[in-house]
């Protein structure tokens, strides 16, 4: 029945045998080929994420150290911030500005913030039903929109989620100071070791003032872990 | 007068950026690097006038960095994220020649980095 050279060797009953090695063969091939054109539209997007990079910080540079040149570069900064996964990227970079620099140039990495309506973004994140997005959208709001985003972070003081909750409360304060943990003062439950070590170094970042009337509500606060606090911090605030 | 000469080790990109225009726009000649091995490579054929480094370099420390700055006899200022007080005092019992605390300001920088080199006689301003 089979006269081909190669094929002939094979007994006809066991034809499917040699199917069988020729669909795995091109199977192989397959996947290979595959991971071939995955492996090259990586190093492709690789590249431009590298190449939008490096011009976004060029950019941002220019806009935070040329204020008066402010509307050109982002009229530049227009027609290279155009897709989502960009949008990130800046997000992403505005969080290390605000908190790496202070003064005039944190406020102009809020001033950009501000000019792409990202606030909008990340308030949208802290409806997500994805709690990591949610942490996302916190950071952004109490670094970058500081008061801008208090009472939405503040509805989540007692989120269900433990990690929601914690970035929530340590938000509050980066946002507040000594007055955020007042105003947490009488809805906080139990806080946990991370968010004691977290609101403590956050206040200890810069110096603060607690006077005398802040000092007596918080350390008369049913709060065992308020109190506690308040004791340990008492030694790095200026107590009028 | 030649343009003083700055080392920037910074890792982060952005940083680094920032950096390294505004101290340019100010006439210094700047060398950014981002690591611990770079800034050494870079010391041992180069003369600076001042370095300028974040404390966690990849592969050198803050306290490694002062170190070495101080084997070339070169000023630095270290950039840290850490304010606390035993090692802002390490830092400059160490030799560090300034120190400071993120978040900073790029213009607090500039005015620190002026004031060393016009102390060294190497700016005017």
């Amino acid at each position: 029945m089979f006269e081909h050279k190669f094929l002939s060797w094979a007994p006809a009953d066991d034809f499917w045998l040699l199917q069988i090695v020729l669909a795995i063969l091109a199977l192989i091939a397959m996947v290979l080929l595959a991971l071939a054109y995955f492996r090259i539209v990586h190093i492709v997007s690789d590249v431009k994420r590298k190449k939008f990079e490096s011009t976004l910080y060029s950019l941002l540079s220019k806009i935070l150290n040329h204020p008066e040149k402010k509307e050109k570069y982002l009229t530049r900064m227009d027609k290279l911030v155009r897709r989502r996964w960009q949008r990130e990227i800046l997000l992403d970079q505005l969080i290390n500005i605000c908190y790496s620099f202070k003064g005039v140039y944190a406020d102009r990495g809020r001033e950009v913030y501000d000019h792409y309506k990202l606030s909008n973004r990340s308030k949208r994140k802290l409806k997500s039903l994805r709690w990591n997005k949610v942490v996302e959208g916190i950071i952004e709001l109490s670094i970058i929109a500081e008061k801008g985003g208090r009472r939405e972070i503040f509805k989540l003081i007692n989120d269900p989620h433990p990690e929601v909750r914690i970035e929530a409360r340590i938000a509050i304060v980066e946002i507040d100071r000594i007055q955020g943990l007042i105003n947490m003062n009488g809805v906080l439950g139990k806080m946990s070791r991370w968010t004691y070590i977290s609101i403590f170094s956050v206040l200890q970042r810069s110096p603060f003032k607690l006077s005398s009337d802040e000092f007596a509500i918080l350390a008369k606060s049913k709060n065992l872990s308020m109190r506690k606090l308040v004791r340990e911090l008492e030694p790095y605030a200026v107590v009028d | 007068m030649d343009a003083p000469s700055i080392v920037l080790a910074e890792p982060n990109e952005l940083l680094r950026k920032v950096l390294d225009d505004k101290l340019s726009l100010h006439g210094f000649n700047v060398l950014p690097v981002v690591n611990g091995i770079e800034l050494e490579e870079l010391l041992e054929g180069k003369t600076v006038d001042l370095i300028i480094a974040e404390e966690f370099l990849p592969y050198k420390n803050g306290l490694e960095i002062i170190e070495l700055a101080n084997k070339k006899n070169i000023p630095i200022i270290i950039i840290s994220d850490a304010d606390l007080e035993e090692k802002i005092m390490e830092a400059f019992e160490l030799g560090a020649s300034d120190f400071i605390d993120k978040p900073f300001s790029p213009n607090e920088v500039l005015a620190r980095a002026k004031n060393i080199l016009k102390n060294k006689g190497k700016v005017n301003v």
